[in-house]
């Protein structure tokens, strides 16, 4: 008998599922997961990421200097230690990625360009499309702790955790606490005969002859089929309890470690959240990469020391991905600030990411410098790379065809298995 | 096909296409068109009327035009491609004084300011381009509190409202509750709210258009703001954009966080943007005296007028139009046009529209179902059953710091700025929990008290027949459709299951909340 997607559904909340290979013919590793960082504002790369210093075009953080180890590169300050702890910890498995063009200034078009490699509203972004295309079925595919998400097509994949803690309210009942008409909501029992008579009228409203009936039919039901399994865990679920990092962290590592989600997003504000957005006094991105850097060494000593429903290590299945929405104009301007350029940086570590390397690059005029995808290396001959390029390889990270998701190419350099 | 009849006179009626989406049943085309109207379900009587006759339908929308629950639905569509109803501005409660209980009260106040004086033009009945010169706003008691306004009319809830802080007369040009939203930089110099006017008010985007900063050659050598100037690559956009912030440095703060700044109009600044951004304020090539002028500029733009049709009928096919949409969009801009820019008519042509009407469609762009927005969830739940999920009295529906909104599907203006088309995990959660309440209130307050839907059915059982009738009309209240063979059998074995166990409150509590969420309920 074929097994139905409520059972595999329950399985892999049982964590039955975890483990097993999934059935990816050219894959010899487990499904991948993904945590995206998203950091807000538009960060300056050459604060830690980017050690432009043989630029004379990009104004440089005085107290800076070049570090290196592992094969990559970076900035050194004395008012953000944890950047080189970090690289000098984890270099090995780090990729930093240059020159990635966002082709807009503003920061709603530079966060869709981003996540989407589109400014179209009809873009789903790269976690949406990950959580979609898992082939083992989640809960909550793609998870928005927090931060800019775009779906057009793949809506019914993508779950919103809410500002505090509106998820396992809902989740547990104790939302209806909430609520100053007196309600307690019903016994279980008679929750569960309206969920299977629910689930029987969805059924046949799956087989409508109106293609669009049928289809919000069969989501719906998978809805239902979600919520239960989540029900199931929810006791045993530790989710963060509201917007703090350390809070989204918390939630995201938990719902990746019980295979509830395949792709998470969290978002990082810097500093008593200000974001990267440094019009004025640009030196506040050393605060702010000081307590990325902390998060993220924090983060991967929680990845490699929780296991997975598989006994497995989280941080050997997951990628983590941390981004901004654009750079900044090379030049400081008379606040101390810097503008928005839209040419950035990226990081990316763990899961299938060939690390110790930095691909991509800027010309002298902060443009992204042409790329030979292959090799990483800048290249007359080769591509700019671009928000696309970078979504490309997330996708063939995660087993998907990225040319059915866009034009753009994956960057090879970045993958560790070819 | 329900034709309904044509309040314009000059307009003519809307031949349903031979091939193309077969349109709903009469009934529920009476659903659909009185959720997006008045966000409530059609009465028993209404339906009734229908059934018996569907050319019914004809006289019922136009009164559910004339309702001023229009007015509510107007704010919540717009609000989805406005997003100004958000849940913070950079000026909050404590700044004027208000008390915590006020916070969510304070910022649904001046987020819907401007959406508010939008759909005053169409409840009203006036001309669109009164959008851009109108010499008034709406207001309601807490805003006459804090901004610098005073009434035009009396009244306890939203009424017209003029400002006193000599600001011109520009309609939402010259709206606080926009420009909180959409805030300037003293580096961004007001190019962000010349850009929000144009996607807002001309459907152009110029945020869409790419940056390619690779083919400015002399931007670091010149610097940024003579770039923007000169340089071929930043003028495509900065060219329309430049003479638009020119014109809005009345609201230019010093302080873009001080309440005071925020508050006040600032006359005395209007020439600062020639000075700042070196160019006359203007329209397109069309030098403006002032913020009164760039509107009055912009009402006589063709796009303003193609921007409001495709705005409204996207709104209400819940789609955004796409290349094969154009004939349809431009028949409906002639109409537009020849009803003096009045939107209530134009929003008489797009329910009439096959688009609109859909029931079943197998190709094409058209949409059969929509789902209920959360407002559209929230008004039609509490009118049905008396059930209103607030807190605290905030509508928990339509909130997101603690409340539900964006995970119900809706637009929060910030993060999420598009309201989600298909069903998804914490829509399906919500649904479930405000269906749970409501079953629930309603089931209590009609076993107890005697009202509401459920009012005067304590005692009997199914297969009574006067069950079985307050049932089947209960059915069709919900989903504007009677209940299957298949459907009652299953209804009243929930039921009696349900009764057996916990009693007959609970065993109705479980079948409202079971219709609450059929698909043909959280869908129209």
């Amino acid at each position: 008998m074929r097994p139905r997607r409520r059972d595999l559904l329950l399985g892999l909340g049982a964590g039955a599922l975890g483990g097993v290979l999934p059935l990816l013919g050219a894959t010899t590793h487990p499904e991948r997961r993904f945590l995206f960082v998203f950091c807000d504002g538009g960060w300056d790369p050459t604060y830690a990421l980017a050690p432009l210093f043989d630029n004379p075009n990009v104004d440089m953080d005085g107290g800076g200097e070049l570090a290196s180890a592992g094969g990559l590169r970076w900035v050194d300050g004395p008012d953000r230690p944890a950047v080189s702890a970090f690289f000098g910890a984890h270099a090995s498995r780090c990729a930093l990625v240059h020159g990635v063009e966002v082709r807009s200034v503003a920061h709603e078009r530079c966060r869709r360009i981003l996540m989407t490699g589109s400014a179209s509203e009809g873009a789903d972004d790269w976690g949406a499309i990950l959580g979609a295309g898992a082939a083992t079925p989640r809960a909550m595919p793609h998870l928005v702790v927090a931060g800019p998400a775009f779906t057009a097509r793949h809506t019914s994949a993508v779950v919103r955790a809410g500002r505090g803690t509106q998820l396992p309210e809902l989740l547990d009942g104790s939302a209806l606490l909430r609520s100053d008409l007196p309600v307690g909501g019903p016994s279980a029992a008679t929750h569960a005969a309206v969920e299977a008579t629910l689930a029987r009228r969805l059924e046949r409203q799956a087989g409508a002859v109106d293609p669009r009936t049928a289809a919000l039919a069969v989501q719906q039901r998978e809805a239902l089929e979600r919520m239960a399994v989540l029900e199931s865990q929810a006791g045993a679920l530790a989710f963060g309890a509201g917007e703090d990092f350390a809070d989204q962290l918390q939630t995201a590592v938990e719902c990746l470690r019980a295979g509830l989600s395949r792709s998470v997003l969290v978002r990082f504000a810097g500093l008593y959240d200000l974001t990267f957005d440094t019009h004025s006094a640009n030196t506040l991105q050393a605060s702010h990469f000081e307590l990325l850097f902390q998060a993220l060494g924090d983060l991967v000593d929680t990845l490699d020391t929780t296991p997975d429903a598989s006994g497995q290590p989280l941080g050997e299945g997951t990628t983590v991905v941390v981004v901004s929405e654009m750079g900044r104009y090379p030049r400081l301007n008379e606040q101390g600030g810097k503008h928005h350029w839209t040419v950035t940086s990226a990081l990316l570590f763990g899961a299938g990411v060939r690390g110790g390397q930095s691909v991509g690059g800027y010309t002298a005029a902060l443009q992204p410098a042409p790329t030979d995808l292959a090799t990483g290396l800048v290249d007359e001959a080769g591509e700019a790379l671009t928000a696309a390029h970078l979504g490309a390889t997330l996708l063939a990270l995660g087993d998907l065809d990225p040319a059915e998701h866009g034009s753009a190419a994956p960057i090879r350099a970045l993958l560790a298995d070819g | 096909m329900v034709i309904l009849p044509l309040l314009l006179a000059c307009a003519d009626p809307v031949v349903p296409p031979a091939e193309g989406p077969a349109p709903l049943d009469a009934p529920r085309l009476a659903r659909r068109l009185s959720l997006d109207l008045r966000g409530v379900l059609p009465s028993a009587e209404e339906l009734a009327a229908v059934r018996a006759d569907p050319a019914a339908l004809d006289a019922l929308a136009e009164g559910w035009l004339q309702d001023p629950r229009l007015e509510d639905r107007v704010v919540a569509l717009l609000h989805e491609r406005w997003h100004t109803r958000v849940d913070g501005f950079n000026a909050a409660w404590y700044d004027f004084g208000l008390a915590r209980e006020d916070e969510v009260a304070f910022e649904r106040a001046v987020g819907e300011e401007p959406l508010r004086l939008a759909a005053a033009l169409v409840v009203e009945d006036r001309p669109w381009s009164e959008l851009v010169t109108a010499g008034w706003t709406r207001a309601n008691p807490l805003l006459l509190q804090i901004w610098p306004l005073e009434p035009l009319e009396p009244g306890d809830g939203w009424v017209r409202a003029r400002w006193t802080d000599d600001r011109p007369e520009a309609g939402v040009l010259v709206s606080s509750g926009l420009w909180w939203r959409y805030p300037t930089t003293m580096f961004n110099l007001n190019r962000a709210r010349a850009a929000a006017i144009s996607r807002l008010l001309l459907c152009e985007d110029l945020l869409a258009r790419p940056v390619r900063l690779s083919e400015a050659a002399d931007l670091l050598s010149s610097g940024a703001e003579e770039a923007l100037r000169s340089d071929p690559a930043c003028l495509s956009c900065h060219a329309a954009l430049e003479p638009m912030a020119a014109a809005l440095f009345g609201f230019h703060w010093v302080d873009e966080y001080a309440a005071v700044e925020m508050t006040h109009y600032h006359p005395e600044r209007e020439p600062l943007g020639e000075r700042l951004l070196q160019v006359e304020p203007g329209f397109y090539g069309t030098p403006v005296a002032d913020l009164a002028g760039l509107g009055q500029a912009i009402a006589a733009d063709g796009r303003f007028e193609a921007c409001a049709v495709r705005t409204f009928a996207e709104a209400l096919w819940r789609r955004a139009a796409g290349p094969e949409d154009q004939p349809a969009l431009v028949a409906l801009r002639g109409d537009f046009r020849a009803a003096g820019m009045r939107v209530r008519p134009l929003l008489l042509r797009i329910v009439q529209s096959a688009e609109y009407q859909a029931g079943t469609v197998l190709e094409g762009p058209a949409q059969s179902r929509r789902l209920l927005s959360p407002d559209q969830l929230a008004s039609a739940v509490e009118e049905l059953t008396g059930y209103r999920w607030t807190w605290a009295g905030v509508d928990q529906l339509d909130e997101d710091e603690e409340g539900f909104r964006a995970l119900a599907g809706g637009v929060d203006g910030e993060e999420v700025l598009t309201p989600q088309r298909d069903p998804g995990l914490t829509w399906a959660l919500v649904l479930r929990r405000l269906a749970e309440a409501a079953g629930e209130h309603a089931a209590r307050v009609g076993l107890e008290e005697g009202a509401g839907p459920l009012a005067g059915l304590g005692g009997l059982t199914p297969g009574d027949p006067a069950f079985d009738e307050a049932y089947v009309a209960l059915v069709w209240r919900v989903v504007a459709r009677a209940p299957s063979a298949e459907e009652q059998a299953e209804d009243a074995a929930l039921w009696r299951a349900v009764a057996a166990e916990e009693g007959e409150q609970a065993a109705w509590a479980a079948l409202l909340s079971l219709w609450l969420r059929d698909l043909d309920a959280v869908t129209l």
